[in-house]
This record gives structure tokens, sequence and C-alpha cells, in this order.
């Protein structure tokens, strides 16, 4: 697996935490904690979890399952995922240790993304993500895709998927491997119609509409080889490449002749990573590069045949090179380091108006950190970056935690961070209305969590609940400020202040006597986050407007509430699954007007049932699902349409 | 007798000059009677919205009464308006409300704000006009044609290939001359009475507005594009087009490049221009409302009526009867824009709020 810069160690301590099902050593959890979550707040997405939602987006299961913020456009479709009322671009992902941020939008698109070619995700929470790199002023997303070298018989993985309207999913991976060298190869296949029915409310008079222009493929083929070169060595190459083609569809209200519109999508990415581990030092050398591609086109249907508007073609290309180091200075001590050496490359054109840009960009950074782990209850870490791009260096980034366990099941965990977050390619270069002089966002994070963790081992429960509140203040948050004809331009305007509190519970509980196997879990997760906006638009030089109502009002599209919950019922090879996620009321104006600016707020349900049954040493796997089980209608986008109930239906066989 | 031939001459001469001057004066109708200012009925706003948020909307303005109506189209017939009104004319007694990247055209009782019909399967409409009680011409920004529509059955009849995106459009005698606005920079002549194309004129890049004056001229307003983009900039420009020669005889420049304006637009009597010389949030020289006079001289006067003062002009629009001006600012284009209605020296008279980027005024 790819290593990351901080605070993992080695994959085999890993893995084991990952899963939760399984028990640790009381030896192992004392080693890999002084490592693992001194004073981070994190989110971990175990195997178990990835492997048992191959079928579902990564964005859906991170808005079923953690506080993170989907915006999502739709089946398919463009889904963003932002952390505690920031933006999009505000969230970093790595994957095996590569930033895939698109660095035109600076964004990710997660629909890009199949959880099939992903074993393993962490998300960071707020200032926590320093560790891992700068950038990310809400929060960061890792994930990784990884195979152990270990003695494992060959193992054949099929998967196939029938769902609603025309969506089809083939997935097939092949696993093999003994103690020096293993290596596993994934493809994936889906096709999705995405013909749903739905109630027109937008046209007059009001009709029952069938969405048109929303179908899309996605194929996906990764591969992970890892080398075991001595006890102490290993290197681990990880290939990615998915390419994606997807009609965009209209607006409900759209009642014109007709349009094509689409957009495709290229991702191939590449990583070696080499991982020494000796018994005070521990080493991994990273070197990768991504290629993206992304094509958008738009045509007119005129009585004269077809009009293209805009055939917009870009590509960015990154080459990413890291060292992370971490020395073990004592029982108390451990010294980390890390270095970066990034460059990027863009160009995007649009063959229709000539308009475009080539741009690049050369990032270099270090950081230093040291953790403590104290012999009674205290632990901490303070880090210290800096990052130099294109010559300029940025200001120093600190991050401090400290842990403090209060008794044997209650910790609290304080952070504060100061992070810089660089304008994307686009930002700065985007003609017309990019501006090369515009400063990094500044954003200054403080969070303080209270975690409470209790197992029973005679009543067979566990519970584990965490409370975070927090704060974090963005200053020249950069926004496009619009101007006549759409052109629109890029300046450090916006000073936006966040507070909020995600409350997180988790418990499970395996029944004895007559309902002697039947096992328990629930999981609830709730997110409370008031995102401001602090400076009315005022217009430089000039006196501030004073008809601006936008200062001290909620971001748009963030909700003050989101929530979800989970419930799940194990008994004989059955597994009865619950899920229901909140989304709060969404003002879609700055100045968060109610009457027909705001969305609604809505719940969703799923439900599935699953059975697992062992055939001659193979083993398969039936799903049904149920999505929007209440066929509740909703907008998550204004005037967008959205699916109401819908099925799938998945086998899956492991040879 | 020289001295008799001296007097006979100076006699004719003054008949000559009496009877030229009576006939000049002839033509020329008395002035009309002094009057307390008239004021059209009402006014609707046109609220572009967010381009594909769908949240377009039409404000109604009484006038009279000073008060505001949001939200007219949505309340009279529990739907949204669609994605990004860019115009309305009222034809017939009809409102006819553009509704650009949704594709059509909603017709609207312009007193109980009902919808009456659609006109559907347009490309990107951005602006409507009645040719005669037949025809009605609708411009489009995403297709190179104007559609020609029956005003009877609310569909397409026919269409007329300009071979570019078409803009506003003035009207002179048989003719309607339009723009091509997006990075192009041309003038079209149209014959109303064949729906053909039948002359073309350049000039300066993107020409935005268009409007016809009292003295047949019809005058183009280009705010000469952006800066860096492979279609260049040009000094934003007021030209003056002679509709007999079709000919450009006078150009009025901008004083900086900075300048960008936009929305030309006359008077009742049409004899004054006015539009948006905008600073979009930075400055510019002379920012603000400007106004246009001595249309038909060698040299219009242009000058500065209303300052911008850290506002931002989004919308103008002057009512035909009273001269009044209204100005809407868009302020950050996500909330509820403001309109000021000022009086024709510059007064403030009200100012009230709107919705989501008032961009048009339709005067009822």
């Amino acid at each position: 697996m790819a290593q990351t810069p901080a605070l993992f160690s080695s994959t085999q301590q890993t893995i084991e935490l990952q899963d939760s099902t399984r028990k640790l050593s009381a030896a192992k959890i004392s080693a890999i904690r002084i490592e693992k979550s001194i004073a981070i707040t994190k989110t971990e997405i175990d195997s178990v979890l990835l492997s048992q939602s191959v079928n579902s987006s990564l964005a859906g299961l991170l808005s079923k399952e953690t506080p993170v913020f989907v915006k999502s456009y739709g089946m398919g479709s463009m889904a963003t995922v932002s952390f505690r009322g920031t933006a999009p671009s505000h969230t970093q992902v790595k994957w095996n240790g590569l930033k895939i941020n698109n660095p035109m939008l600076g964004q990710v698109d997660f629909s890009q993304l199949p959880i099939w070619m992903i074993d393993k995700a962490k998300i960071l929470h707020g200032g926590s993500s320093l560790v891992e790199g700068s950038g990310a002023l809400g929060g960061s997303v890792h994930l990784y895709s990884t195979v152990h070298a270990k003695q494992q018989k060959p193992k054949l993985s099929l998967v196939q998927r029938f769902a609603s309207f025309g969506n089809l999913g083939t997935m097939v991976s092949a696993k093999a491997g003994n103690s020096h060298i293993a290596g596993e190869v994934r493809y994936i296949y889906e096709e999705a119609g995405n013909n749903f029915k739905f109630n027109n409310n937008a046209v007059l008079p009001n009709r029952t509409d069938i969405q048109r222009n929303a179908q899309y493929t996605r194929t996906g083929v990764s591969a992970n080889l890892v080398f075991k070169v001595a006890e102490t060595d290993k290197v681990t190459q990880s290939f990615w490449h998915l390419a994606s083609g997807r009609n965009l569809p209209t607006i409900m209200s759209y009642e014109g002749k007709g349009r094509e519109e689409h957009q495709k999508d290229a991702e191939t990415r590449y990583s070696a990573v080499w991982n020494r581990v000796r018994s005070r030092y521990r080493h991994s050398l990273t070197s990768g590069f991504s290629y993206n591609r992304m094509d958008y086109f738009l045509a007119n249907k005129t009585d004269l045949g077809q009009f293209t508007n805009i055939d917009s073609r870009s590509k960015a290309g990154s080459f990413q090179n890291s060292y992370n180091m971490q020395y073990t200075l004592s029982n108390n001590f451990i010294l980390k380091a890390d270095a970066s050496l990034n460059f990027y490359s863009v160009k995007t054109l649009n063959h229709i108006t000539k308009e475009g840009y080539k741009a690049t960009r050369s990032e270099s950074g270090a950081s230093a950190s040291l953790y403590y782990k104290g012999a009674s209850r205290l632990n901490g870490y303070f880090l210290i970056r800096e990052e130099l791009t294109d010559g300029k260096f940025t200001p120093l980034m600190p991050s401090l935690g400290i842990e403090y366990q209060l008794t044997k099941w209650a910790a609290v965990k304080l952070n504060a961070t100061r992070n810089y977050h660089l304008p994307t390619l686009n930002d700065l270069y985007w003609l017309p209305g990019g501006n090369p002089n515009l400063k990094p966002e500044r954003g200054y994070t403080g969070d303080l969590s209270f975690e409470i963790k209790s197992t029973n081992d005679t009543t067979n429960t566990s519970w584990h609940t965490v409370v975070t509140g927090y704060l974090s203040h963005i200053n020249d948050w950069i926004i496009w400020r619009p101007g006549e004809f759409r052109y629109w331009s890029a300046t450090n305007l916006k000073e936006v202040f966040v507070r909020g509190a995600e409350f997180n519970i988790s418990a499970s509980h395996e029944c004895l006597g007559a309902l002697d196997g039947l096992k328990v879990k629930t999981r609830a997760n709730w997110a409370i986050t008031h995102t401001t906006n602090q400076k009315p638009m005022d217009s430089s030089s000039k006196s501030a407007n004073t008809t601006d109502n936008s200062k001290g009002k909620q971001l748009i599209y963030i909700p003050v509430h989101k929530g979800n919950l989970f419930l799940s019922l194990n008994y004989s090879g059955y597994s009865l699954n619950w899920h229901s996620a909140y989304t709060g009321e969404r003002f879609t104006t700055s100045s968060n007007e109610k009457t027909r600016h705001s969305l609604p707020s809505y719940w969703l349900h799923n439900l599935s049932l699953k059975k697992e049954l062992t055939f001659l040493t193979k083993k398969i796997t039936a799903l049904i699902e149920v999505e929007n089980l209440f066929n509740t209608q909703y907008q998550a986008i204004l005037w967008r349409a959205m699916p109401g109930t819908n099925y799938s239906f998945t086998l899956r066989l492991d040879i | 007798m020289i001295f008799n031939i001296q007097k006979l001459a100076t006699f004719i001469l003054i008949i000559f000059f009496s009877i030229a001057c009576s006939k000049n004066e002839n033509p020329i109708p008395d002035p009309p009677e002094p009057q307390k200012p008239q004021y059209s009925k009402g006014l609707f706003i046109c609220n572009e919205g967010n381009f594909m948020y769908g949240n377009a909307s039409l404000s109604y303005y009484n006038i009279e009464t000073q008060t505001i109506t949001n939200q007219i189209f949505f309340t009279a017939n529990n739907a949204p308006l669609g994605d990004v009104c860019q115009s309305m004319n009222i034809i017939d007694g009809k409102g006819y409300v553009v509704v650009n990247n949704s594709g059509k055209v909603q017709v609207i009782d312009t007193t109980t704000f009902k919808y009456c019909g659609t006109i559907t399967g347009l490309n990107s409409p951005r602006y409507i006009e009645k040719i005669d009680n037949n025809k009605l011409y609708i411009t489009d920004l995403y297709s190179p044609i104007i559609s020609i529509i029956d005003p009877a059955t609310l569909t397409k009849k026919g269409e007329i290939n300009v071979g570019r995106s078409t803009e506003m459009m003035a009207r002179v005698d048989n003719y309607i001359y339009t723009t091509s606005w997006s990075f192009q920079n041309k003038v079209y002549k149209i014959d109303t009475r064949t729906d053909s194309v039948i002359d073309s004129l350049e000039v300066t890049m993107q020409p935005n507005s268009i409007v016809a004056d009292k003295f047949n001229n019809i005058w183009v307003l280009s705010d000469g594009g952006y800066a860096g983009t492979p279609a260049g900039q040009e000094r934003a420009t007021l030209t003056r087009i002679k509709t007999n020669t079709f000919t450009i005889d006078y150009i009025y420049e901008l004083p900086t490049d900075e300048s960008s304006p936009t929305k030309l637009c006359t008077d009742g009597l049409k004899e004054n221009l006015y539009f948006i010389n905008g600073a979009w949030g930075g400055s510019v020289q002379m920012g603000g409302i400007c106004k246009v006079t001595d249309i038909d001289s060698t040299s219009p006067k242009v000058e500065l009526i209303i300052p911008e003062k850290g506002r931002l002009f989004y919308g103008l629009g002057v009512d035909p009867r009273s001269s009044e001006i209204y100005i809407s600012d868009a302020i950050d284009f996500t909330q509820k824009g403001v309109v000021y209605r000022y009086s024709n020296k510059g007064e403030l008279v009200h100012q009230f709020q709107a919705d989501l980027i008032p961009g048009y005024f339709c005067f009822k």
C-alpha cells in the first residue's frame, strides 16, 4: 500500500485496525496508538464496509457514513464533497499518496471514484488534515488501493448488478500472491440509462416527464503490485485508469428544441511507493503521475442542423514526488518529516471561441513534526509545514494537537491549525476573468472533541461516541465576482466564519440466548454547520454597498443540519440494512431568502437485504436494494430532477 | 433706377424669405400643452436569476402607488418561470416573457399574470418583437436563426437564417436591425416583408444593444469584448447608423479601455439615449448612467447623470411616458437586487427590492 506521509505505519497494523470485526491484541493497540490517533480528528471507512458497498458511489457512501456534505446533481452526475461549510476545492483528496484534485478546478468529482477500485478511505476533519498536506481548509479524504504480500490463494471475484432505469454494472477482480509478491487487477464497467420518471412541476401544465439525456458509461481498470524486496523493504505500484462519458440533462424547466450536452472524462494515475521499516526508522518514497482529460461539449439542435456553442477540451497532468520519514526518539517521542516536489501542467481550449490558457505550476513543501505519547494520559503533536509555489513561499503553517485521556473510556482532543489553500489554475489564468495576482486563501481552524468508547465483553456490547465542536475562519476566500455578460473575475474577497458541531455515535451488540448469533449495529451522525459570509460585497475602492444583505448569512447550498442513521441486523448469513439520511433546508441566495429561494429539507431512506452462502468453497452473495424507499420527491440542486423509488439486484461470486 | 432695382430686390428677398419661413413653419405641429408627467401603468421587472439555477422570476411594480410584488408568475401559476429571464415585451395586450436558458417564451395576461401559453422549441431566445398581426420575431444566442412565430397559435412558422447569433432588435419602417453580439461585430438589416437579411455592417466588437431614434437613425452600443481573448478587445463605442444609406455616420468612443457599456435605451420621444457605463466593482471613468443628448447633431453630448457610487448597475429602463429612469443593482448576483427609480433630472424618487438579478424592464 502507498505510504501516507504521516501517521500511518506498517500495512499490517493498519489493516488490522480497519477491520472492526477483528479483535486487536492489547500489545498492538498500544503500539499503534502512539502513531495512529494522537489528537487527530478522523473517520475511517473500513475495507469491510467498502467491500459491502461496491454498488454505491463513494459520494453516496460518504454522505451516508460521515458528516461531510455531498452535493450531487443526480445518479452518475457530478458529485462534490465539502466539509464543515467550506468549498469543494477546500477538500483535498489523495489516492495512494497522490493528490488527485483537478489542478484547474481544485476539486474532485467523486462520481469518478468507484468504490470497486478502492480498499480503504480515511477522512481527516478540519485542521487535522495538515499532517497529510496543506490546502485542505475543510478536510481531506485519503483513498487507498492496495494488495498485501502474504501467502494467499488466488481469488477471483465477479459482480453483476442490475438496476432500475436500465442501469447495469459489471465488476471483476483477480488477486494472487505469496509472501514476496502479490498482485491484483480490477475491472469495472457501468452503464446507465437514467431514464426515470418524475413529476415535472417546473413546466405548465405540470406533467410526468421522463428524464432525458442523463445516460452515462464508465470503464475502469486498476492494478496493484507489491514486491517484498526484503523483510524490511517493499515496493508497491498502483495503476488506475477510468474513462467515462456522460450526457448532461437540462434543468426541469427546459422546453427548447433540444441540446446535445456531454462531458467526457479520463483519468490515468500511477504511483510507486518504496517503504522501509526498521526498528526505529521508517521511510517511504512515493513517486507518481496523473493525467486527466475533460472534454465538454454543448450544441443546440436548430432547424438548420446542429449549432455547436462550446467545444472545450482540457488536459491536466501532474508529476508528484514525496518522501516521508519517521524516527522513534524514545518511548515518548517520535519525529516525523516529509518533503514533496510536484509539477502541474494544464491546457484548456474552447475550440469554438478559441478561448483557453496554458499554465504550469511547481509546488514543493516540507514539514516536520514531533509526536509525544506520555506515560500517563497526555499525548500530542506539533507540526510545522512550509510550501514554495512557483517561487513564492506560503507563510508557515503550524498545527498543534493535544489529547488527554480523562478516564479509561473517555478522552478529549484539541486541535489548532493554520492552513493555506492556493488559488486553482482557473482562478489564476482563466480567460476572461482569471487573476494572476490572487493570494492564497488563509484558514485558521480549531476543534475540540470529546470521545467516549466502551466495550463490554460479557454482554458483547460496544459503543463509541464522538462530539466535536469547531471554529474556523477563512480569509481571502476566492470567489468569482460577476460582471456583465458572464465576464466574472476571481478575487480574494470573502471572509467566512464557520462554527459547528459534529456528533457521531455507533454501537454494536451481539445477542446471546434465544437470538444467539444476531448482531445488531447502529450508527448515527449529525452535523450542525453555521458557515457565514462576514464581509458584504463592497465595491473595492468605493463606499460599501449598503443594500447588501449577505453579511452574517449562511453560504448557499450548505445545510445547517445534516444527519444520517444506519441500522444493521445480521443473522445466519442474512443481513438487513437500513440507511436514512437527512438534509436540512438549504438557501440558494446569499441573503438567505426563504420564499422560492430555499430548498426544503428531505429524508431519504434506503433498505437492503443481503444473503451470503457458501457453495463448494465458493462464496455467493445476493443483494437486493431499494433506494428512496418512500418515493420522496426532492431537489438536491434547484430544479434538477431526482429519481423516486428505485431497485437493484446484485449477484457476487467469490472464487 | 438702380435705387429702385435695389428696392425691388430687397422687397423680393423679403417676400421670398417670409414665404420660405412660413413654409418651414407649416409642417411643425403646435408644441404640446405643458402638463403633469404621465406615467406608464406599471412596470414588469425580469429577474434573470442565476444561469442553470432555474430561479428566474417576474416582478411587478405599481408606478402610481410605488408598490412592488415579486414572484408574480409563480404566485399566479404555481410554477417557476424558468432559467434566465432575458427580456419581456407586451404585444397586443399580452406579456411575452423570454426565458433564455429554458428555450421558451411564456405568454401571460398582463393584469392577472396568468399563463396563457408557451412558445416552446426555441434554443436560447433573447428578445421578441412584433412585426405585424401575424408575425413575431425572436432572436437567439445559441442558434444562427431568428424564429418567426405565429402569435395566434404560438408556433413557429418560419425562420430567418442570419448565420450568427442575434440580440436586440430595432425597427425603422419595414426593416428590423439586429446585432450579433457574442464574440461578433455585425449589425444586420432584415426586410420584414421577405423575412430575409438584406445587408450587414461591421461595428466595434460585441454590439450588445441597439435602438432606433426619432430621426430614423439607429444607435448601436458595443462593449468592445474582453482583453486577452483571441477575438481581442477594442475601445467600446456608441455608433450612429443612417438607415437610409445603412452607413455609419458618427462614432462616440468611451473614455477608457475599462469601459464595458451596456443596455442602451431611449426615452419615450426617442430623442435622448441612456446607457450603463458600469464599473463592475472596479472603477471606471464616467461610471454610472450616461445620457446622450443632441443626438441628431454632428457632436452629440454624452454626460454622466447618475454615478454608480459602489453599486453594481445591471439593468436600465426609461419610462416611455414620464422619462423616469429605472436602474437595477444586482449587488452580488446571488441575492435580491435593488431597483432605483430616478426622475429624468437624476433625483432619486423611490428605491425597492426586486428579485434575483433584475436585468430588464418592461413598461405596461
